[in-house]
């Protein structure tokens, strides 16, 4: 088992094997893949973007220290990443693929299936609307559940931005929400 | 319970309250308010809603395993990179060929201009003058001050005319090395889409 853990397969990968790394990327492509998505909003773009973020990593992997955990390394690439690919493309302010949008169980009643699944979409929506660096606190506050003072050194902003960013991502959060209820 | 208040807790320290970043003592404050303010209980309600509903929020599956484009990606990168440090001793190569080559023009210059000596020569007097304290300081900023109101010029190319060659050669080299890094991001660019 041991083989097979984290630590392992970085290590492998370091010394040059491309294999272990195949392992890592199936292993953690679906955590790397919602974090862009959420950012992005658009599940084609994500999967580009968790591709760089595998990619990135890679390069990376001289400066990563193997005795601390592989994926929120990773989401912290894929963040800055979606970062930058928004402030490149100054269209990201598009509404969900609802095609996208099927994410609850089979076993709950129809009705119970499309309120979550409007809900959801409406919340990825609303996040979607936010300014980029907005997105990328929320994202990292509340889906990775970093401190403020570990957001601030992910995004390499100070601290006091981190708050207000939080402050009026979620007031503005709050209130989409509310009036959407 | 008071309905009635005439302070209100600002959204800012509701948030850093639910984000646990206060100390024990504010803490204690802010639910004492909270305590008596249905106002701000609302508040806090409805951010608890927003907390609750990002936590909520399932994870969407993954329509394609990216891992085999991540290797094939990778797989091509390693294949390029003896060809790039190739490309980049190649750049390096040519450009001090090329440096070597117009040397003695620019040597040529700089001598019609500048002796040797009138090269040091500011060096020299910089040596002297702190050497002799502090009372040369202000000679010194007055040498400075002359040095700059003095005419300056560097070695001009007397392009298009008499330095075509030179204007040639460095054009030459210019094209070389963004040629070398056109590839160089090229390379980038395929390794991030495929």
């Amino acid at each position: 088992m041991e083989n097979n853990s984290d630590r392992s397969l970085v290590l492998r990968t370091k010394r040059g094997e491309l294999e272990p790394y195949g392992d890592l990327v199936r292993r953690y492509q679906g955590s790397v893949f919602n974090v862009c998505y959420r950012m992005l909003g658009n599940p084609q773009d994500a999967e580009d973007l968790t591709q760089e973020t595998f990619i990135r990593a890679h390069s990376r992997l001289d400066s990563f220290d193997c005795d601390r955990p592989f994926i929120p390394w990773a989401r912290r690439i894929a963040v800055n990443l979606c970062l930058n690919y928004i402030n490149r493309n100054q269209r990201y302010v598009l509404p969900l693929d609802d095609e996208f949008e099927r994410s609850v169980s089979n076993e709950r009643s129809p009705e119970s299936v499309t309120e979550n699944r409007e809900r959801n979409a409406s919340l990825r929506q609303e996040i979607c609307m936010l300014p980029a660096h907005y997105r990328a606190v929320i994202e990292l506050r509340h889906f990775q559940e970093l401190s403020y003072l570990e957001i601030s050194k992910a995004l390499n902003i100070p601290l006091s931005d981190v708050k207000s960013c939080l402050f009026r991502a979620r007031k503005s959060l709050a209130q989409r929400l509310s009036t959407d209820v | 319970m008071s309905k009635d208040r005439k302070y209100h807790l600002d959204e800012w320290s509701l948030q850093e309250y639910l984000d646990e970043v206060f100390a024990d003592e504010d803490r204690e404050r802010l639910e004492t308010h909270l305590a008596e303010c249905d106002l701000c209980v609302a508040k806090v309600h409805s951010l608890k809603f927003l907390y609750s509903e990002m936590k909520r929020l399932p994870d969407e599956p993954l329509a394609n395993d990216l891992s085999a484009r991540v290797i094939r990606s990778l797989t091509l990168k390693e294949d390029r990179k003896p060809y790039l440090q190739r490309i980049l001793a190649a750049q390096l190569a040519a450009a001090v060929i090329m440096f070597l080559a117009i040397w003695p023009r620019i040597s040529l210059e700089l001598e019609n201009r500048y002796s040797l000596v009138q090269l040091i020569e500011p060096l020299r007097k910089f040596a002297d003058l702190t050497a002799q304290g502090t009372l040369i300081v202000s000679e010194f900023l007055n040498w400075i001050q002359a040095q700059l109101t003095a005419t300056f010029s560097m070695p001009g190319i007397d392009w298009p005319f008499t330095g075509l060659p030179l204007v040639l050669v460095i054009s030459a080299m210019i094209l070389f090395w963004l040629l070398g890094n056109g590839l160089l991001l090229r390379e980038s660019a395929n390794g991030i889409h495929q």
